[in-house]
């Protein structure tokens, strides 16, 4: 069944601009309702969520790895390799790709690219920033959760999982300070994403001490002098981004709920842990 | 209609409206790759948060200048950001618009900041104080020095003594400028450090083609042969690597020839390391193999090379058909068989095997290239590219993608807005008799040279260049520089302190990559490119409404550059026009007057950039600001195989066919405003000149070689004394085995460090931080033998003397070979230069022996920049290029850079970084070199110096060129 998305390519292309462009044509803002401001774009974008599939899909995380590999030789069968950008997961170009299969009436191809490159990461991804962005930029978020909801029904019921989702590496086994930390950051890991601006907001409301410097480094630095309340910290926010997969039918929204959920689980473990203060640096 | 379909409505009327207005509703990002650069809709006011302030977020805005980088050939671009608030330069970044390097730099581009902002830079014009060599100077103003200099080049042109006055020239800047303006003063004074560079490579290349350099499309290549470590270290080429590198992606091999386990080899699948100067031999095993294998393209080597003149010449009485020509073919290299090579460079014959195979494999999709490596360290290592291309040569792999093309195509050097002719006099300090196919001047003889004719420069310049640290034999060059009968007035014009210039009369300060005009363009794939350097403080300030007259007013300091400053010179020579001079300088706008350089640039781009107005006008901008907007301009892309194009009509009038088929015609050369050099055949007896060459019947292109095809038999060697060197071939080097005695190892120095630059880098921070020290190379098997561990001190001696150095034992280097880096060794006289990385010494003489020793190593000191405090290494390396004796090959002219050592342990009491060399033996020495030499007076065919078509930077009047009745 063929499902016309009403997300048309004008919108994508919108979108695709505000995930990219720091300084966007006013018009653009007037209508999707953006309060803008630029150092809210770098600190989105640049800081806290970075547009690309891989930050969400691979271990560390990093930019760039397997699923940069796939997706180029996915998109090998649509565009000349001069033609691909050197960061094919980039967002704003997936999104850009898809308004302009649709403006040449390539729907088929545009719902294969949404399912195998988007689909794995952009509801997680909308729903991040629904939740971290600047106050003004959170409707981004929303209105990218309205899009992949509309193009999630294109995906027919049958098919399973996006290979992306079930190459996934595994969770790395919390077995010393430098897995955990590896789970925790990625995404992919644990199914929890948790952006410097949510480090930031678990140190205020607990009263810890971060220092400052890279996300790895002070969420480190939290787990060296409060890890008990960081943990505990931590559950709640695994309990808050449970409550962003409400719709279990969909084989994807499950696979990243069960994912925080082995996540919960593990942390609990962890924290029930007499000897967590012994745990291997 | 869902919430979503009415917000797409709703955005295409806003877009539609917002286009309708002329402006760009999706605005999408930078043309390179999304976000990587700044898109340049955004230059001219860019924003980013101060680093220093996180995690207050406080605003940078900035001006995006773009300019070259002035530390390597490659004048890759780089963006300087301006801040507009304080107009000071805060960084370097890469130019996307630059198409040549895409955005991306080495680290030395982005290390400019730490030139521009060195704290040990000379800032103003310095005098001597007391004897030359005491490294004393005095401030002196600008009207003051160029007075003195002007009044002595004057007089010694007035007094016809052109002769006297040199410009020695290191970091390439304008093509052809200082060319020019020595030929405005009538003067042969061109004095290049490509003998002691790239002549080897050229020399190869020029004998083949009549183009002395190569321009491999890498990007497209199917196999990519290096004998050089190309890809990072050897030829610092970025926009070569990037290519490379993408050519690996898409699956293409690399084979990397280096004795040296290099940071390119580590890249290879296939690295080979040969005893060093067996490299010629290997590439003949290559060649039989191809040959003997029927692996080569018949047509190719059928149509393009000039088999004729070799049956001609060689078999005069056998049939002149291709097919006999195959058969000698087939005999001329038998002899070079893996088994063979393998003898010769130790490497096994599987090794070779597969290298050949690979190399057989490519087709015509073969990228090679060598350009210092082994042709700069063996004597005959100009057969290493000569046999390099002999490979492409066979496989067709000539001008074809993916294969290798010559540099005059993938270039393009703009007509100037005055072309003076060339001098009517000829310097044997420069081109002497003995070296008449010499590929550049014998600059690194000079002192050899004066010492033998009893002549004198009245005038030595030195341009962005240091002969004391980077050539040989180093302590000859300071005995010259201090006899002030053999220089009158040393001019030292340098951005950076050097151990040169501690000699100086004059230190004139130039300016770094953004603090001075240039415009250049070389080859990086199969394209044309110009690109701009500019002293960005300047344009940013008119851009901001203001006018600058002259450089120095925005520079640092009263740092110039070096077009202003030439033209400053020319005036104060020639006053009131009298000589000649001034009319190459003046303007054409205002007759009479100064030329300016914004006028020089304004007519260049206006006039000789094919495409360039019409770009800009797109624009709204004129040419001039085109560049200075956007620092560079892409004027073909895909220039195909020139020499294969059909002459056309209009070029073929009254045509005379000579018995190989070269085409002469009467027809009149077209205008052309690319001037880029190439090889200058001779017109025919009766004045026509060649045009082209008879290919199957049709008049095509050709090469500008006498023949007009490759020159698999060149008669220019044949003729000139050196037959037996006329087709590609192996010649013996000097560190071969056979020439080796017991104990004896060739050392290897010339290799460099990514992240360093000759002597010009010693004030980059980062750089020396990253890079400071040059330990030797030696193989666990010699070490032990010698009973040495890493770290140990010992000496290494040649044969003018001996320098201290580190061991380091690493299974980088082939058993019975050592190595030892260029760039390191950096070392000053008294309290002047850069702490970092020049370390204090003193220079010791008793009679013809020298001693320099070290008086410590870099250390921490107060400056400006609180990084000076923080310098936590004192090793520095050695200056080992002092104890090198000078190694002319006979034919290029190339310095042969390896030499024999032997390597003890340090003696009690040696010091790291000591050396020690008696000039006696440097005579001794430079004498023995000079009898492998034939000169002009013996060889020449024709009564002249030099073949008058090679390449030549100046190139005399006829008349010049002509033996000296003397002889
Ligand atoms: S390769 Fe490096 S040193 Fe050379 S021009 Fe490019 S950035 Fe500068």
């Amino acid at each position: 069944m063929v499902v016309q998305q009403e997300s048309n390519a004008e919108l994508l292309d919108a979108l695709a601009e505000v995930v990219e462009n720091p300084d966007p044509h006013p018009a653009i803002l007037e209508v999707l309702e953006l309060e803008w401001t630029r150092d809210g774009f770098t600190e989105l974008f640049d800081f806290d969520l970075p547009p690309f599939a891989s930050y969400y899909l691979t271990i560390g995380p990093i930019l760039g790895g397997e699923p940069v590999g796939y997706l180029r030789g996915l998109l090998s069968a649509y565009l000349r390799p001069e033609l691909q950008p050197s960061q094919p997961d980039s967002l704003a170009f997936l999104l850009r790709l898809l308004a302009l299969l649709l403006r040449q009436r390539s729907e088929d191809r545009a719902h294969v690219i949404f399912y195998e490159a988007l689909s794995p990461w952009l509801g997680t991804y909308a729903r991040a920033i629904a939740s971290f962005a600047p106050l003004g930029l959170r409707r981004i978020g929303l209105l990218l959760d309205e899009v992949y909801q509309d193009w999630s029904k294109t995906i027919p019921s049958a098919l399973s999982l996006p290979f992306l989702l079930r190459s996934a590496p595994e969770p790395p086994k919390m077995k010393d300070r430098e897995s955990l930390l590896d789970s925790l950051l990625s995404p992919v890991g644990s199914g929890l994403v948790l952006p410097r601006s949510e480090l930031i907001r678990i140190t205020h409301r607990h009263g810890l001490g971060m220092r400052p410097g890279g996300r790895r480094f002070s969420f480190q630095s939290l787990l060296d002098t409060s890890p008990g309340e960081t943990l505990g910290a931590i559950l709640e926010t695994v309990a808050i981004q449970l409550a962003w997969y409400r719709n279990l039918d969909s084989p994807i929204a499950l696979w990243w709920h069960q994912r925080l959920a082995a996540t919960q689980s593990s942390v609990t473990e962890l924290l029930n842990d007499t000897e967590w203060a012994d745990f291997p640096r | 209609m869902s919430e979503l379909a009415k917000l797409s409505d709703r955005l295409r009327a806003k877009r539609e409206a917002v286009d309708a207005a002329g402006e760009t509703f999706y605005q999408g990002p930078s043309k390179t790759d999304l976000a990587s650069f700044p898109p340049k809709e955004r230059w001219d006011d860019w924003v980013e948060l101060d680093s220093r302030q996180w995690p207050k977020r406080v605003e940078r805005h900035s001006m995006l200048i773009p300019t070259t980088c002035f530390n390597c050939e490659s004048a890759c671009g780089l963006l300087a950001y301006v801040d507009r608030n304080t107009l000071q330069v805060r960084k370097f970044e890469g130019n996307p618009e630059h198409p040549g390097s895409r955005g991306r730099n080495c680290a030395k581009g982005p290390a400019t900041i730490n030139q521009v902002t060195d704290p040990d830079r000379i800032l103003h014009p310095l005098k001597r104080v007391g004897p030359r060599g005491q490294g004393r100077f005095e401030r002196v103003t600008w009207d003051e020095a160029l007075r003195d200099i002007a009044n002595r080049l004057r007089t010694a042109i007035l007094e016809e003594r052109q002769n006297e006055i040199m410009i020695h020239l290191g970091r390439p800047g304008e093509d052809g400028y200082t060319e020019r303006v020595l030929a405005a003063w009538g003067v042969d004074g061109h004095n290049s450090h490509t003998n002691v560079c790239s002549s080897g490579g050229r020399a190869g290349y020029q004998y083949w083609s009549g183009i002395d350099r190569p321009s491999a499309d890498f990007a497209n290549a199917k196999v990519i042969y290096l004998i050089s470590s190309h890809l990072e270290t050897g030829h610092y080429f970025n926009p070569h690597a990037q290519r490379i590198t993408e050519a690996r992606q898409r699956g293409a091999k690399l084979i990397v020839v280096d004795t040296r386990l290099s940071n390119t080899a580590t890249h290879a699948d296939l690295w080979i390391s040969p005893w060093p100067g067996t490299e010629a031999a290997m590439n003949l095993a290559f060649a039989n193999y191809i040959i003997q294998n029927d692996r080569y393209d018949r047509d190719f080597v059928r149509s393009w090379w000039n088999w004729q003149e070799y049956l001609a010449a060689k078999a005069p009485t056998e049939p002149q058909t291709f097919e006999n020509f195959e058969a000698h073919l087939k005999t001329i290299y038998a002899d070079y068989t893996l088994e063979y090579a393998a003898a010769e460079t130790r490497v096994s014959v599987e090794t070779l095997q597969e290298a050949a195979e690979t190399l057989a494999s490519a087709g015509t999709a073969l990228a090679s290239h060598n350009w210092r490596s082994a042709a700069a360290g063996n004597l005959g290592g100009w057969q290493v590219s000569r046999t390099i291309f002999l490979l492409n040569a066979l496989l067709g792999a000539v001008a074809t993608t993916g294969g290798t093309n010559l540099n005059a195509w993938n270039k393009y050097i703009p007509r100037p807005i005055h072309t003076p002719n060339h001098p009517n006099v000829w310097n044997e300090l420069s081109w002497p008799l003995e070296f008449p196919l010499a590929m550049n001047e014998l600059s690194y003889l000079l002192p050899h040279l004066i010492e033998r004719t009893g002549r004198r420069l009245e005038v030595y310049m030195t341009r962005v260049y240091n002969p004391v640290w980077t050539n040989p034999d180093g302590f000859s060059w300071i005995e010259m520089l201090l006899d002030e009968r053999k220089i009158g007035c040393y001019v030292a014009l340098t951005p950076t302190w050097n151990e040169t210039a501690f000699f100086a009369d004059y230190i004139l300060p130039m300016g770094h990559a953004s603090e001075r005009h240039d415009s250049f363009s070389y080859e990086q794939y199969d394209g044309q490119w110009l690109g701009f350097r500019q002293p960005v403080l300047k344009v940013a300030r008119e851009r901001l409404g203001g006018r600058v007259y002259d450089t120095r007013e925005a520079n640092p300091g009263e740092v110039w550059e070096e077009n202003e400053f030439y033209i400053d010179l020319s005036w104060r020579i020639d006053p009131d026009g009298s000589l000649g001079i001034r009319q190459h300088f003046e303007s054409r706008v205002h007759p009479g007057s100064k030329l300016t350089v914004e006028e020089y640039y304004r007519w260049m781009f206006e006039n000789s950039v094919p495409g360039l107005p019409e770009a800009a006008a797109t624009e709204g901008l004129t040419p001039l600001e085109f560049m200075q907007r956007y620092g560079a301009f892409e004027i073909q892309n895909g220039v195909g195989q020139v020499v294969a194009e059909e002459v056309p009509e209009t070029e073929l009038s009254d045509l005379a066919i000579s018995e190989f088929g070269r085409v002469y015609t009467r027809a009149p050369e077209p205008a052309t405003s690319n001037i880029v050099p190439t090889g200058d055949p001779s017109p025919d007896e009766d004045g026509r000149r060649p045009v082209g060459v008879n290919v199957d019947g049709v008049v095509r292109r050709g090469f500008p070689t006498p023949s007009g095809k490759l020159e698999f038999y060149s008669t220019t060697l044949a003729s000139w004394g050196w037959g037996d060197y006329a087709t590609p071939t192996y010649i013996k080097s000097h560190v071969h085995p056979e020439h080796l005695t017991e104990g004896q190892f060739p050392l290897i120095s010339t290799f460099r460090l990514p992240v360093q630059i000759h002597t010009r880098s010693a004030n980059s921070k980062w750089l020396d931080e990253i890079a400071h020290t040059n330990p030797v190379w030696i193989n666990p098997i010699d070490a032990s033998r010698l009973t040495l561990a890493d770290g140990d001190l010992v000496r290494v001696n040649t044969d003018l003397g001996y320098f201290v150095a580190k061991a380091w034992v690493t299974e980088g280097i082939r058993p019975g070979v050592v190595a030892c880096s260029h760039h390191m060794g950096r070392w000053r006289i008294g309290d002047l230069g850069s702490s970092a990385m020049m370390r204090s010494v003193k220079l010791e003489k008793q009679g013809t022996q020298w001693g320099l020793q070290p008086r410590g190593g870099a250390e921490p000191y107060e400056s400006t920049d609180p990084d000076t405090s923080r310098i936590w290494w004192t090793d520095i390396g050695v200056h080992q290029n002092l104890t090198f004796g000078v190694h002319p090959d006979p034919i290029s002219g190339m310095h042969c850079w390896h030499q024999v050592v032997t390597i003890t342990k340090a003696a009690p009491g040696d010091s790291h970084g000591e050396v020690h060399v008696d000039t006696a033996r440097s005579r001794v020495i430079f004498d023995r070199w000079m009898q492998l030499t034939r000169s002009a007076q013996d060889v020449s065919p024709d009564g002249t110096r030099r073949p008058r078509w090679l390449m030549r930077p100046l190139k005399p009047s006829a008349h010049a060129f002509e033996l000296p009745p003397s002889v």
